[in-house]
């Protein structure tokens, strides 16, 4: 279930999450700057990303404390600020159920996300070593540019727009070349600021289960579908 | 002198008569020994030597041989539950216990590990071989194996068939207790609907019908009842003493906002807070966080509901992360048994307790959470420990189950139970030359597949939020079918002998306790030369005790 979006993460935009052990890093659940947080109103980005799975088409929605992940034919993803930590919450509308991985659980599958990188899709770290390489608009937002190369030493190019706080290109190329290959590996293709109550997908009649309780939980149709569901990858 | 060198002379010729035998090891493993032998650093200084360890099992021994059983009967009843707290767990916990304090580990022992008697369970169920928590606890509770997700119902009920449950519910010894006048207990660091403490009080063919939210419109055709609300509509007695756990939101209405987490609601939908209706009965509380749980008075309070979480409680490693803060399973093992021996008077009480966290952490293959768990529920008998009588009192330690957690490799004495395997002072290396941990699991998300292994170098094993490998991938590291442990002490302790059927746990404590075991005779007989034949066959049915109570 949640290895989508850790790959998804791990593979577009740099190391989002701090893999084996110590991903409690200091900071890693700020908010970014910029944000819509307070004013009532939630931004929404269409993008079409490429990862492993290829490409495909993601709906971000984000205020200052929720951020949602909508991907074709994977649960609706929602991260949450709690006063316990960041909460991910795994929405299956059709079968009417919502798998809830409270703070305690992520951190004990060492699955705490950056939040950072979790609602701008690049790695702050990678942006802060990019160097800036001149401004322009987009969707109705300034832009700025950015040119360098990632830690592994590949080019790298991300027009960033300020105010969401979000990418509206990133492109990788091979190391030490001068341009990107392959095509855009992040691209903006819709940005809506609307009213937080239409932004977001209710959880209105999803019956909540601990992701904790799956284990013990492999009688339950629903349940026993998600196990199996659960390494598509292998 | 003589008798000595004649002694020794049968000993020398036995050795000369077997010597070949004993002497033939095969070339490789006199090889390893040998090479080991070479390799091996000065034993470390821990004031151990040959006299010592001489001494120490020669004392065991005696005090093995001197042990007596007591023939009191127990007044009070504890059972103290580790969720999925199979061998390997209770090992690793005592020499992470260990460590923690400064030693090698190894020789540490958790405090149950110190009791008298102890016997293997065999934890399978009607229909399953490796058995989930809610047969196993039923077990434990009513005496009886029964089927896979059912709680407190005989075998006749098929799981998630409301229908076929009615008439089958079978009376849990706390019911029993409840009935004849003691006080009783739940304690759980999951939620208090969760299958372990649910079988205490609870009767349904689904474990997972926690809240009216989860019952199926079968359920809910049929009369079935939701777990929370049996809790709170409890029939016998005057009702439990205390519940202490998780589980909040199974009790609060989806109108409701939560009072930790304001921005989550309740489940129920049939608009009833369960929580209140609790709190709002005489000489009565409900608590929601440490500092009111702090604040309870257990000379004035007869029932204590305590719900410190929306699901289950913080694992013992993040208890201290916690906003609303949360009570140790010690702290509210101490508060209980305050209550009910202020409640109790002269009959008694039984008491459940359950490390609900150990299985979770497993399910998630974090092995550092599961054994700090695994230390807290030690604590937490210890506590138990102190503040009862041996005199008096029966205290049973075992799980419901396992896991599929193990111990391997030839890690020197003293190695950080959560590293790397460290044999003769060098990282213990595979067949690639990666080094690999000494726990890990068969299955879960701890598989690293399906490329070659990782290379744990530079990787620090011993974070809390490191998962140990599994071989085999699945979202949720699985239960497993070996036994488990019980550790007994007290009064009646001393039936637990050998390898037994889960169940017997329940008939150990039926029988230790003074009023249960006078019930429990005076009905089915059993109990002596001057039985009368009975004409009730068991085991008892919930009917049975609810007819019996109103004909009291």
């Amino acid at each position: 279930m949640a290895r989508g979006w850790l790959l998804l993460l791990a593979l577009i935009a740099g190391q989002g999450w701090a893999g084996d052990g110590g991903s409690d890093e200091p900071g890693s659940n700020s908010t970014v700057p910029g944000d819509a947080a307070g004013n009532g109103s939630a931004w929404v980005g269409d993008y079409r990303i490429r990862d492993a799975r290829g490409e495909r088409e993601l709906r971000l929605v984000r205020d200052g404390t929720r951020i949602e992940y909508r991907i074709a034919g994977e649960p609706i993803r929602v991260w949450r600020q709690t006063s316990d930590g960041v909460e991910l919450r795994e929405l299956y509308p059709a079968d009417q159920r919502m798998v809830v991985y409270v703070p305690g659980d992520l951190r004990t599958l060492d699955k705490v996300p950056d939040w950072a990188q979790l609602s701008g899709l690049v790695d702050p770290a990678l942006r802060a070593r990019l160097a800036t390489a001149g401004n322009a608009s987009a969707f109705a937002q300034p832009l700025a540019r950015y040119r360098g190369a990632d830690a592994q030493g590949k080019h790298v190019e991300l027009d960033w727009l300020p105010a969401p706080g979000l990418p509206a290109r990133y492109c990788t190329g091979k190391p030490d070349g001068s341009r990107c290959s392959g095509g855009d590996v992040i691209r903006l293709q819709g940005l809506t600021q609307i009213p937080v109550q239409q932004a977001f997908t209710p959880f209105d009649g999803l019956l909540e289960i601990d992701h904790a309780d799956l284990g013990d939980m492999e009688m339950d149709a629903f349940v026993h579908g998600l196990s199996h569901a659960e390494h598509p990858a292998h | 002198m003589r008798h000595l060198s004649t002694i020794l002379g049968c000993a020398a010729l036995t050795m000369l008569v077997a010597g070949p035998g004993l002497t033939a090891e095969p070339e490789h493993i006199r090889g390893k020994a040998s090479a080991k032998r070479a390799a091996s650093a000065p034993a470390p200084a821990r004031g151990e030597s040959a006299q010592q360890w001489y001494s120490d099992g020669a004392r065991a021994a005696r005090a093995g041989a001197e042990l007596r059983p007591s023939h009191r009967k127990a007044k009070n009843v504890i059972l103290f539950v580790g969720d999925g707290m199979g061998l390997s767990t209770v090992a690793a916990a005592r020499i992470l216990e260990g460590q923690l304090k400064g030693r090698s580990g190894e020789e540490n022992a958790l405090s149950f590990e110190r009791f008298p008697y102890l016997s293997l369970s065999k934890t399978y169920s009607v229909d399953g071989q490796t058995a989930d928590s809610a047969p196993t606890m039923t077990a434990m509770m009513s005496g009886i194996k029964t089927n896979q997700g059912v709680l407190g119902v005989t075998q006749d009920a098929r799981y998630n068939n409301c229908a076929s449950a009615k008439g089958k519910g079978v009376a849990s010894l706390l019911e029993v207790a409840e009935a004849l006048g003691m006080s009783t207990g739940i304690v759980s660091t999951a939620r208090i609907t969760h299958a372990t403490p649910a079988a205490t009080y609870a009767h349904t063919p689904n474990r997972d019908w926690e809240s009216d939210a989860e019952l199926s419109a079968e359920a809910k055709a049929s009369g079935c009842k939701d777990i929370a609300r049996q809790l709170i509509e409890f029939p016998y007695g005057n009702g439990l003493e205390v519940a202490l756990g998780g589980g909040r939101s199974y009790f609060l209405p989806n109108t409701l906002n939560d009072p930790e987490d304001t921005s989550s609601k309740g489940r129920r939908l049939d608009g009833r807070n369960l929580a209140n209706e609790w709190g709002s009965k005489p000489a009565s509380a409900y608590v929601w966080n440490k500092a009111q749980f702090d604040a309870i008075n257990p000379a004035t309070t007869k029932h204590l509901l305590g719900l410190f979480e929306r699901s289950h409680m913080e694992y013992e490693a993040d208890r201290p992360l916690d906003a609303g803060k949360e009570p140790s399973l010690a702290e509210m093992t101490a508060k209980s048994i305050d209550i009910l021996q202020n409640r109790n008077g002269n009959k008694g009480y039984f008491l459940m307790v359950e490390g609900g966290r150990v299985d979770h952490a497993h399910h998630a293959g974090n092995a550092s959470r599961a054994l700090v768990d695994a230390i807290a529920l030690s604590d937490a008998v210890r506590t138990a420990q102190r503040k009862s009588s041996d005199e008096d009192t029966l205290i049973i330690v075992t799980a419901d189950h396992s896991h599929t957690f193990t111990i391997a490799g030839y890690p020197d004495r003293g190695n950080n139970i959560l590293g790397k395997v460290v044999t003769d002072g060098a990282l213990a290396l595979d067949s690639d030359g990666k080094p690999y941990t000494t726990l890990g699991y068969i299955n879960g998300p701890g598989y690293r597949g399906p490329a070659a292994r990782p290379d744990l170098t530079n990787v620090d094993t011993a974070n809390v939020n490191f998962l140990q490998e599994a071989a085999v991938p699945l979202g949720s590291e699985t239960h497993a079918a070996e036994d488990v442990g019980i550790y007994a002490t007290g009064p009646g302790a001393h039936a637990f002998q050998g390898v037994v059927e889960q169940n017997v746990v329940f008939h150990v404590m039926a029988q230790s306790q003074r009023d249960t075991s006078f019930f429990f005779c005076s009905l089915f007989g059993g109990c002596g030369k001057n039985d009368k034949k009975s004409s009730l066959a068991p085991p008892l049915l919930e009917a049975d005790l609810r007819a019996g109570m109103t004909k009291q």
